[in-house]
């Protein structure tokens, strides 16, 4: 039964990895720029959180929402005032920007912080679970985190297919050229796509923060493989996709806890690797990439 | 009824095509002028300044090797401590076995090359940001089942076994192999990009689609640029075990930090120019010599000055002078003059 | 009738190549202008330049007497030019019906919406729930068409709408004309086929090699007088000199 467990452990933090992902490909298939910066600011999601709670008092719910509100403005700021700016200069250009986030970030943290790890703790929630007989259980946190993720990737969706703004985003990210032709400011759509994905990848941090009790300031370094390889596993260009590599890696992460506790990272950049030698397109990927 | 024709040709000489003729042989010559200094400094200064003088010299010879990848191939690999690591690593083991570092590094060098081969083909399922995290990932899994070998010393790393055992000779025979070690980076690179593969290269970097189209195997040349890059990584990781008489861990050798620093030279110096990752990897020398103990708000700065300098000065410090003033040490480009 | 759009002598082109000579143009409000000319000559390079998507070197662009010449495409587009661009661009991941509501983005008020785009252009109803990288050359045109209709366009400018299409097809896409000009649009269409151009337009602009060599009424041009034009051979009653 522990297998069955592992495995359904791993669904649960598929959860989180497919949040954390869905803003990743978003940004990637509406302006083009692969965010390296994607995992530190999960992290900063977190760091967030835990200083509003720790420090102002505020009640662990309502940070969540303070995290998506502060980090998916700063979206908002780094597109508008460099991001824009780069995407005009080379495919290059964009990514080192993202690089040279993910440096400042990190290292402003450890500043600010230190290296120790920044708790935010959930209380009685992190333990609490529904007990489903034969040794098969499942805490409420875990199961709150997938309902909020694919709450997420269903309202991404409902966004992006059945709102003249959604419509609007994905006709910039077929061509953002024509879109002007319509009188479209593909600007303003850049700058809504990245607060969209930094607001979302916030969230991700901050559940992620809650379900280890903690975080520390270069986790973002592991976390962002883990949003790249979710969205590989499961395929550019689809929402759906992007939740079944979210699942894939998440179990893969949790069995190989399982067979060992030093194999998890390896399980999941070994299945990563798999998926690249004999589905390169990912699981329902639209295209492939190379 | 005027009809107008165009005006008939006028018979004139053909534009001569030159390559730099006397300026690459002065480059040359300044090159070599600067080499044997830096080979004379053991009889002259103490080893404490060689000793630093060999951080600069593999600084430089993987500024170099990033900038053959992202400057010439279009590649950024944020895993080229894969390659590092395994130089360092693999050096235990031949030593292990009675071959000395510094043929050491030759020979892993050339192993790390061969196996560069087939990850190549792996890497190069992915493009852009995502060949960059894909390289990463590969360097995470190599530390991984690296750091599951207890002979290897496992999580803690390990020193290596048989060094000179004189002390000031040890010093200088290590300084000696950083200077080759970057000679033949610099050098190396210089060739490559003078030849056909170069100028393969130099295509390949404009335009993918249109290379292609002129029947320049483009995948081909991004695969010997790979490997050639892996070696030239794998030897400097060779050097920074000899230097520092083995590796602190694996998580150091295998860290992304030297993607980071790669990053950061090339950018700073200069993407594309033989030189600027030599002038990028100066910087970051000083940066990092007069700097690093304030903390790590020089790092903070480090990745700013990257930002603002991809977003302002995108050729970097040597390109935009180059650039300016059309002067280059070691040109590689083709100018017609008439 | 009123003047729409003034073009004054505008130079334009991409980077170091210049495309336009010194273009002076004048379209009167309600009338087609077709633009005659052959590949290479210009004539969509003057369109992107007339709808803001390129930047002239030199000269001005006036609509309705105001100066847009600064105005990029996204303002120009709000107010009321719509560029159907050559080669189509749907949305491809869209369907129809998405590619015409994304149409509808410049925000203008006025007869076209998806009912009367639909009912103007059967051929698109037929296909709404297609998306838009599945269709043919005809049904592409067809769509995109309506797409810039959703934009209610005060000045519609019509990039190639005849290449590489079947003549029936092309016929579909010309019956739906007459219907467009009936709700007031102004048209600028790049036509190749002289016996449509001859067919609908009001006045014709013959452009060779970057500049205006010919302009004049339909009624008044002889088909000898537009081919010279084209060719580049023969006298002409107007010649820009350069």
């Amino acid at each position: 039964m522990t297998w069955l467990n592992a495995i359904l452990q791993g669904v649960l933090l598929g959860g989180i990895f497919a949040m954390a992902a869905a803003g990743l490909s978003l940004v990637f298939g509406v302006m083009r720029i692969a965010n390296l910066a994607h995992g530190d600011l999960m992290i900063l999601g977190g760091y967030v959180a835990s200083v509003t709670a720790a420090h102002y008092g505020v009640p662990v719910p309502v940070t969540i929402v303070v995290s998506m509100v502060a980090v998916g403005g700063l979206g908002y700021l780094v597109q508008r005032s460099m991001l824009d700016r780069a995407m005009g200069l080379g495919e290059l250009a964009p990514m080192l920007v993202t690089f040279g986030i993910s440096v400042i970030i990190p290292n402003v943290l450890v500043q600010l912080f230190s290296s120790d790890a920044q708790p935010l703790p959930i209380g009685s929630l992190g333990t609490a679970s529904i007990d489903l007989g034969g040794g098969l259980a499942i805490g409420w946190f875990p199961l709150i985190t997938v309902a909020a993720a694919v709450a997420v990737l269903v309202s991404l969706h409902l966004f992006l297919f059945r709102t003249q703004p959604g419509r609007i985003v994905r006709a910039t990210s077929d061509d953002r050229a024509v879109v002007r032709l319509m009188g479209v400011d593909n600007r303003r759509v850049y700058a809504l796509t990245s607060v969209i994905a930094f607001a979302t990848v916030a969230l991700a941090g901050v559940l992620y923060t809650m379900r280890q009790g903690g975080v520390t300031p270069f986790e973002g370094q592991l976390t962002v493989l883990f949003a790249f390889e979710t969205v590989i596993i499961g395929g550019l260009g689809s929402l759906w996709g992007t939740l079944a590599g979210g699942v894939v890696l998440g179990v893969a992460q949790s069995v190989g806890a399982q067979i060992s506790p030093d194999l998890p990272l390896l399980a999941g950049h070994v299945v990563f690797l798999l998926v690249l030698v004999f589905r390169p397109q990912g699981l329902f990927g639209r295209s492939v990439l190379a | 009824m005027t009809v107008q024709t165009a005006p008939a040709p006028e018979a004139t000489a053909l534009p001569a095509v030159h390559r730099g003729g006397r300026a690459t042989a002065l480059g040359l010559a300044g090159t070599a002028v600067v080499l044997l200094t830096m080979a004379a400094l053991p009889y002259v200064v103490e080893s404490g300044v060689t000793a630093q003088l060999v951080k600069l010299c593999y600084l430089v010879a993987l500024a170099s090797m990033w900038n053959l990848l992202a400057g010439y191939a279009g590649m950024m690999s944020m895993g080229q401590q894969a390659f590092i690591g395994l130089g360092a690593y693999l050096l235990f083991i031949v030593n292990d076995h009675g071959v000395n570092v510094y043929a050491g590094t030759l020979v892993v060098s050339a192993v790390v090359a061969l196996l560069a081969w087939p990850v190549s083909y792996l890497a190069f399922r992915l493009r852009g940001g995502y060949f960059a995290v894909g390289t990463w990932v590969i360097a995470e899994v190599v530390r991984l089942i690296v750091v599951r070998f207890d002979s290897l010393g496992a999580a803690s790393g390990r020193t290596l076994s048989d060094v000179t055992a004189d002390p000031v000779l040890r010093r200088a025979f290590t300084y000696w192999l950083a200077l080759a070690v970057m000679a033949a980076a610099v050098l190396g690179t210089y060739a490559v990009l003078r030849s056909r593969l170069g100028l393969s290269l130099q295509a390949i970097r404009d335009d993918d689609t249109a290379a292609a189209s002129l029947g320049v195997n483009v995948t081909r040349g991004k695969r010997v640029i790979y490997v050639t890059a892996a070696a030239g990584c794998a030897a400097a990781g060779a050097v920074i075990c000899v230097n520092s008489l083995g590796v602190a861990s694996p998580t150091q050798i295998f860290g992304v930090q030297y993607s980071a620093l790669m990053v950061f030279m090339v950018v700073i110096g200069g993407i594309g120019t033989v030189e600027g990752p030599v002038v990028g990897a100066v910087a970051y020398f000083l940066l990092d010599k007069y700097f690093a103990q304030s903390g790590v708000w020089y790092l903070v700065v480090v990745g700013a000055a990257a930002i603002v300098v991809s977003l302002y000065l995108p050729r970097g410090l040597w390109g935009t002078l180059a650039h300016r003033t059309g002067f280059a040490v070691f040109p590689v480009r083709h100018t017609v003059r008439s | 009738m009123s003047t729409l759009l003034r073009v004054d002598s505008v130079d334009a082109g991409y980077g170091d190549f210049q495309a336009l000579f010194g273009i002076d143009l004048e379209v009167a409000e309600g009338e087609l202008l077709a633009l005659v000319g052959a590949n290479g000559a210009g004539k969509s390079t003057l369109l992107k330049t007339v709808a803001g998507a390129l930047k002239p070197f030199r000269g001005t662009i006036g609509l309705a007497g105001e100066d847009v010449t600064g105005e990029p495409d996204i303002r120009r587009a709000r107010k009321g030019v719509c560029l159907v661009p050559e080669g189509r661009r749907l949305f491809p991941s869209l369907t129809v019906e998405e590619n015409l509501q994304v149409g509808a983005a410049t925000g203008r008020k006025g007869p076209w919406n998806l009912a009367k785009v639909y009912e103007a252009m059967p051929l698109v109803a037929d296909r709404r729930t297609r998306k838009a990288a599945r269709l043919s050359g005809g049904e592409q045109q067809a769509v995109a068409i309506g797409r810039a209709l959703m934009g209610n366009p005060r000045l519609l400018l019509l990039d190639e709408v005849s290449l590489g299409l079947a003549p029936l097809v092309v016929d579909q896409l010309y019956t739906a004309l007459p219907g467009i000009r009936a709700e007031g649009a102004t048209v600028i269409l790049v036509e190749q086929d002289l016996n449509r151009t001859f067919a609908v337009a009001d006045r014709i602009a013959c452009v060779l090699e970057g500049r205006i060599v010919l302009t004049g009424t339909a009624a008044g041009l002889t088909r000898d007088q537009v081919t010279a034009a084209y060719f580049g051979t023969g006298a002409f009653p107007e010649v820009k000199t350069p």
